[in-house]
């Protein structure tokens, strides 16, 4: 049964909590004001950053910034087969917000790959997406 | 009867070995090393690289990488990263091995079979020394730190290379071989640029070595030099305040190929502080050369810095070279491909 992107995520969080912990407080600083709600395939949360932690809740209407997108989309953007602005571009990857909010999820999202290329376990992280993904092709 | 080739295999294989980490045996971490082979034609561009490095950060010791670039003629790069979890590695000489990358060394020279898993990359070459082995003194690259630096300047490639189904057949092709370690910080106040010129005739062919190590804002040079062999022969090193580096113009690097494909999205910023030339002058004791590039197109390998959270950029440009001089007592004149690296912060 292959894992939510909730549950890759939290975990991908806590290896740059442990491994990269300036990268993971800048996350914490940059999104603490900013709940950000996640839909990727099937699977809705909100990512919030409170004490120094963070934490997700199934639902919630908090958020600052919303992203919808996929698991296919996600990795080809990990590999460089498609850049942001085509995702946005193509409709695979929607985000909402006010423009300064998706300006700071931007610094977000630098902040978080910064503290994925330098923490242990990622690399198997960004395997399980694969294997996510081409399960998903599997069942079609 | 022993020949030189013979002296230079052994010399290989007693100067040519894995340092290896101290920490792999309790001592400090943040060892780096990699083995570094080129292969340059007018129709191949071929970087190959088997690199052992420690993580400071989360203490892993000797992660094996690949990285493989390959440039066809009209810039098209290909290329990638490849992470191992572990080196096999067989003590005392170059050879070593993981998944889908094997390093060897025999009488016949260096034989080397890698592909990458995720872009249609393999190479299967025979890589058999016609110069002298040359381990140099240590490179100061600033904060107390050095870096060491054995060179095989020429061999003759043999084999086949095999780029987005295109198979590249290579006889005796120009190809360099160096090997790097140390202990030192990726994101240091260093940076750096390197060329090698390897001029393609049947005999006594230049092989020519351009290398400047700067502060990271390159307000500082804290080595340079130029390094020339004619044939087998090393004939002459300039350094110092003999050498002078000039550099003009832009390449683009904006959409370029970067490696490993993450850190397209980890470092997307252009890095696009190269130039189009590189020039070098040189002279000593009535001898002098000088060496022009023309820059042509570029493929970027990405690391994150060992300490805050940026990014180096090593652009590995393809390139002409224009070399004209008087060098220990033959006139120099020709024109051959080369290759061009730079050391960057990423922008």
């Amino acid at each position: 049964m292959p894992r939510s992107f909730g549950k890759i995520l939290d975990e991908s969080l806590r290896h740059i909590r442990r491994d990269v912990p300036d990268a993971y407080a800048r996350l914490s600083a940059l999104l603490g004001a900013a709940p950000v709600a996640f839909e990727v395939d099937e699977d809705t949360g909100v990512l919030e950053f409170v004490g120094g932690g963070h934490r997700f809740a199934s639902t919630g209407d908090g958020f600052r910034v919303r992203v919808e997108t996929d698991t296919q989309t996600l990795v080809e953007l990990v590999d460089a087969d498609l850049s942001i602005i085509e995702a946005l571009r193509r409709g695979r990857l929607h985000l909402r917000g006010r423009a300064q909010e998706i300006a700071r999820f931007d610094d977000a999202l630098h902040a978080f790959m910064a503290g994925a290329i330098r923490s242990r376990g990622t690399s198997r992280l960004l395997e399980e997406l694969r294997w996510n993904m081409s399960g998903a092709e599997d069942r079609v | 009867m022993t020949t030189a080739v013979d002296e230079w295999t052994e010399l290989i294989r007693r100067a040519d070995y894995w340092r290896r980490s101290p920490a792999s045996a309790g001592g400090r971490v943040g060892h780096k090393e990699w083995m570094h082979f080129c292969v340059v034609t007018p129709d191949l561009h071929l970087f190959v690289n088997f690199s052992l490095m420690d993580q400071a950060r989360t203490g892993e010791i000797e992660i094996p990488r690949l990285t493989m670039l390959a440039r066809r003629p009209g810039g098209r790069w290909i290329g990638d990263v490849d992470r191992s979890d572990r080196a096999h590695l067989f003590g005392g000489d170059p050879s070593i091995s993981w998944t889908n990358a094997t390093l060897s060394f025999g009488e016949d020279g260096f034989f080397l079979e890698a592909g990458l898993a995720r872009a249609a990359l393999r190479a299967k070459l025979r890589f058999r020394p016609t110069s002298r082995p040359a381990l140099t003194s240590s490179i100061p690259i600033g904060g107390g730190e050095t870096m060491k630096w054995l060179v095989v300047p020429r061999l003759e490639a043999t084999g086949r290379v095999e780029f987005e189904g295109e198979v590249v057949e290579l006889a005796s092709a120009p190809a360099y071989h160096d090997h790097d370690w140390g202990r030192f910080e990726w994101g240091g106040d260093f940076g750096w640029e390197w060329a090698i010129v390897l001029e393609n005739r049947a005999t006594r062919p230049w092989t020519i070595v351009l290398q400047r190590i700067t502060d990271r804002a390159r307000g500082l040079t804290l080595s340079e030099g130029v390094l020339l062999w004619r044939g087998a022969e090393h004939v002459r090193t300039f350094q110092g305040s003999r050498v002078a580096f000039d550099s003009a113009g832009r390449t683009r690097a904006a959409g370029c190929l970067r490696v490993p494909r993450v850190m397209r999205l980890a470092s997307p910023g252009s890095s696009a502080d190269l130039p189009s030339r590189l020039s070098v002058v040189a002279d000593k004791a009535g001898d002098h050369v000088e060496v022009d590039l023309a820059l042509h197109d570029v493929a970027q390998i990405a690391m994150p810095d060992d300490v805050g959270l940026g990014n180096t950029i090593v652009s590995e440009t393809a390139a002409t070279a224009s070399v004209r001089g008087q060098v220990a007592g033959d006139t120099i004149d020709f024109e051959a491909p080369a290759i061009a690296e730079f050391n960057r912060n990423a922008a």
